[in-house]
């Protein structure tokens, strides 16, 4: 006996939809505050390295550690650049503080938040999640000469996970 | 159950026709010179497409069997509204003044989108003339337009342009 053995099985499953996500930076500028205009989205669940362990005629491959989680976001800007220039001065200004010292991790992270909705567009319980995080790699702008909409595509590297989000939004009003 | 009977059928509300409707510009776009009065368009108004929405249909293909799920909807492109044009150019004139405020010729300079957008309202009405239901197109904007065919030597038929105007989206309701 097979384990599939109906359509009426696969027609039980309310099967899941690539776009039912959604996605906000906290205090980013006006008015990307309420949404972020990301198209597309790649989120690390879990990252798991393997180490090879090589013995006489047989390979192994046995759990080594935890690897760099990242968020990977392909975004739309507005006609006055004011995402690019918002993360361009992140790096810059936050980080790099123009060139004259390196800003600590606690004063170079902003927040995320991602959100896993169902059909009717509700927050799935348990699947918000709101991470530190902090840009990798260069910002570059690219013009072009289609009318096609201007996008960006930037990866954060996760470098904490806010657990309770509202004891943040408490202490950080 | 029975087909429907004759008398039935005479006991329902009058059918709907095609040829009662009207044409509103709700707003005309702010960046188009001198645009026309709205009851100047609705009179030469020949034809109107209405708006819909079309749906995305998601396919699971799973050993064999293929189920499928409703998936995104999306307002059509565009409608097309046809014009008779008068003598004293009114259509030929919006066309050109909201064209050169998407593209000006030779520059290319093009209005912020907000001037460029118009409210345009398609209500279809009863046989009394009473409005029964109202389609609403929210962010309207001319996206290409037909000057109504090829000029000759021989052919006595009014001069037809269309105006192909694309929109985000539409509200409909019944008015009655």
């Amino acid at each position: 006996m097979a384990f599939l053995n109906s359509i009426e099985q696969l027609r039980q499953v309310e099967w899941g939809r690539k776009y039912l996500w959604d996605i906000k930076f906290e205090k980013a500028p006006v008015p990307f505050n309420e949404f972020f205009p990301a198209v597309d989205v790649e989120e690390d669940k879990a990252v798991l390295e393997t180490f090879t362990i090589e013995e006489f005629m047989e390979v192994f491959e046995v759990p080594l550690k935890s690897g760099i989680k990242a968020i990977r976001i392909t975004f739309l800007d507005d006609a006055n650049n004011t995402l690019v220039d918002w993360l361009s001065d992140w790096i810059n200004r936050s980080i790099l503080n123009n060139g004259k010292h390196i800003s600590t991790l606690e004063k170079s992270v902003k927040q995320v938040t991602l959100l896993k909705l169902n059909s009717r567009r509700e927050s799935l319980s348990g699947q918000e999640m709101s991470y530190w995080v902090i840009p990798k790699g260069q910002i570059t702008y690219n013009g072009s000469s289609s009318s096609d909409p201007q996008t960006y595509s930037v990866t954060f590297v996760i470098v904490g996970q806010i657990s309770d989000r509202r004891e943040f939004e408490e202490n950080n009003p | 159950m029975p087909r429907p009977s004759i008398d039935q059928i005479r006991s329902v509300a009058d059918f709907t026709t095609l040829f009662r409707w009207n044409l509103t510009f709700a707003k005309f776009p702010s960046a188009v010179a001198s645009p026309p009065n709205t009851e100047d368009l609705n009179i030469r108004c020949e034809s109107a497409e209405l708006p819909r929405l079309t749906g995305q249909t998601i396919i699971q293909n799973v050993r064999g069997h293929q189920v499928k799920q409703s998936g995104i909807h999306n307002y059509v492109d565009s409608i097309t509204l046809t014009f008779i044009e008068t003598v004293d150019n009114i259509i030929h004139n919006f066309l050109k003044n909201w064209r050169e405020a998407a593209w000006e010729t030779k520059s290319g300079i093009a209005v912020p989108k907000n001037e460029l957008e118009a409210i345009v309202i398609l209500q279809r009405l009863n046989n009394q003339d009473v409005p029964i239901w109202e389609y609403k197109l929210i962010g309207a904007f001319l996206q290409d337009f037909d000057l109504g065919g090829t000029l000759d030597g021989v052919t006595s038929d009014s001069l037809k342009p269309q105006m192909i105007l694309a929109f985000d989206y539409f509200d409909d309701r019944s008015l009655s």
